[in-house]
């Protein structure tokens, strides 16, 4: 397998049979998938099994993906769906669960050097925070705003206009905004440039 | 005009004409609740972008593969044996790497090009096409830093030119196992850049790493890591975000 084929190409060679396209294919998403997964859910575990259950589920349908959207377009969607049953099965579970000694042994997230220090801390404040806002917004919110994805994509992947993409993302990001408490200036138009002091 | 959240987005990313915004300026100027989700939402935007990727877990591959082909009670797959191959010669690849610089250097490179492939999107660094230039320059933090804001973000493993002072693919090996050495095996992204020089006035390895918010993305994140050349041992670290 040629790892500079198109990810379309990877799919023809896997449907005409080559077995190793799969593989190329999954050791190439799997990061992405695996990270659209834990900022939907919130939790490591969750998102492992998630991101499973999407390749599980992607190969069993790859045979009849014919290409009509784009290959990451539709592993997205079989992604968002993946966490969609995640978060169900989770609705439907009680919420004890019995604390054990394990618990405890989960090494704590790693502190790359004192000067970073903050910065981590902030990222956990902002994944704890992510895991409040309703559903329908935090999985547009994350498409959008971590995994960088142009609306026009979302919209794809969910199914619905590109005007309901980018409402659901302004929630989103106000209701993450709100549950941080932190609120900012009026963007300018280069507003880009506040994320560098984010 | 109800309230308008999917021109406010457009607000928020700066990415509205003058038309627009001002037809939205006019309904801020009007609606209280508008202005505080704007402030919430320009503060959550930002925070968003702000979250790291996270490595998946290491047996997150052989879980798909053992899911995909047992799991269920089907057949395995025909990829599925590949992938048991493909996943011993990538153990092997890298234990070539780790290995003292004994072998032929090509090979060496040649599976660095497989490393690469495995782990791009994770981040991991190989002295890949990367070149040690020696400079005769006593770095400070500050000129660290300078460093990380100038690094070029599509400079990413296969960018930076043999620099004339090139000492050669057997040091830059040397310097990147000394800088990994000072990191605790933990590059922080893709190493970019590799100098020789000194750093308030003791030897050191210089590496720049870029980390990108994801495959196939421009890099977004630059860090500098210094390593001293004598004992490997961590001197200090200097990072930049990189605007789009």
């Amino acid at each position: 397998v040629d790892p500079h084929d198109a990810d379309e190409g990877l799919v023809q060679r896997f449907q005409e049979g080559n077995a190793g396209a799969f593989e190329e294919l999954v050791a190439r998403h799997s990061t992405r998938v695996y990270n659209l997964c834990l900022r939907i859910l919130g939790d490591p575990d969750e998102a492992a099994d998630a991101s499973q259950d999407t390749f599980v589920s992607a190969l069993r349908k790859l045979h009849s993906f014919r290409g009509e959207a784009a290959f990451t377009t539709w592993l997205h969607r079989v992604t968002v769906n993946a966490c969609y049953d995640s978060l169900r099965r989770k609705r439907r579970r009680p919420m004890l669960r019995v604390i054990t000694d394990e618990d405890d042994d989960r090494p704590e997230p790693p502190l790359p050097s004192p000067d970073h220090a903050d910065q981590v801390v902030l990222s956990i404040d902002v994944a704890a925070a992510l895991a409040q806002i309703p559903e329908e917004f935090r999985i547009a919110l994350v498409m959008a705003d971590v995994e960088d994805l142009p609306y026009e994509e979302i919209a794809g992947v969910l199914g619905i206009p590109v005007g309901t993409v980018k409402s659901r993302v302004f929630r989103g990001r106000a209701a993450l905004g709100k549950a941080l408490g932190v609120r900012g200036g009026e963007p300018t138009p280069a507003s880009q440039a506040s994320e560098e002091e984010a | 005009m109800n309230h308008p959240y999917d021109l406010l987005a457009d607000l928020v990313d700066g990415t509205l004409d003058e038309e627009t915004l001002a037809e939205v300026q006019a309904h801020l100027r009007t609606c209280a609740s508008c202005r505080e989700d704007l402030a919430y939402a320009t503060a959550g935007r930002a925070a968003a972008r702000s979250l790291p990727q996270e490595s998946p877990p290491a047996d997150l591959h052989e879980r798909i593969v053992r899911e995909a082909g047992g799991g269920r009670g089907r057949a395995a797959p025909a990829w599925y044996r590949w992938a048991g191959a493909a996943a011993a010669a990538a153990v092997v690849l890298v234990i070539a790497l780790a290995l003292p610089d004994v072998g032929d250097d090509a090979d060496v490179q040649r599976a660095g090009d497989a490393a690469t492939t495995e782990d791009a999107a994770g981040g991991a660094a190989t002295a890949d096409d990367v070149v040690v230039s020696v400079e005769d320059t006593d770095y400070d933090e500050a000129e660290l830093r300078e460093l990380a804001l100038g690094a070029d973000q599509r400079a990413t493993l296969s960018a930076p030119a043999a620099a004339e002072a090139d000492v050669g693919r057997a040091n830059s090996n040397t310097a990147t196992r000394c800088v990994e050495r000072a990191l605790d095996e933990r590059p922080v992204g893709q190493l970019a850049r590799l100098i020789q020089a000194r750093f308030l006035g003791r030897d050191a390895y210089i590496a720049l790493y870029l980390e990108s918010p994801g495959a196939g993305q421009a890099a977004d994140l630059a860090t500098v890591v210094v390593a001293a050349t004598d004992d490997c041992s961590f001197l200090t670290l200097a990072s930049a975000r990189l605007s789009p």
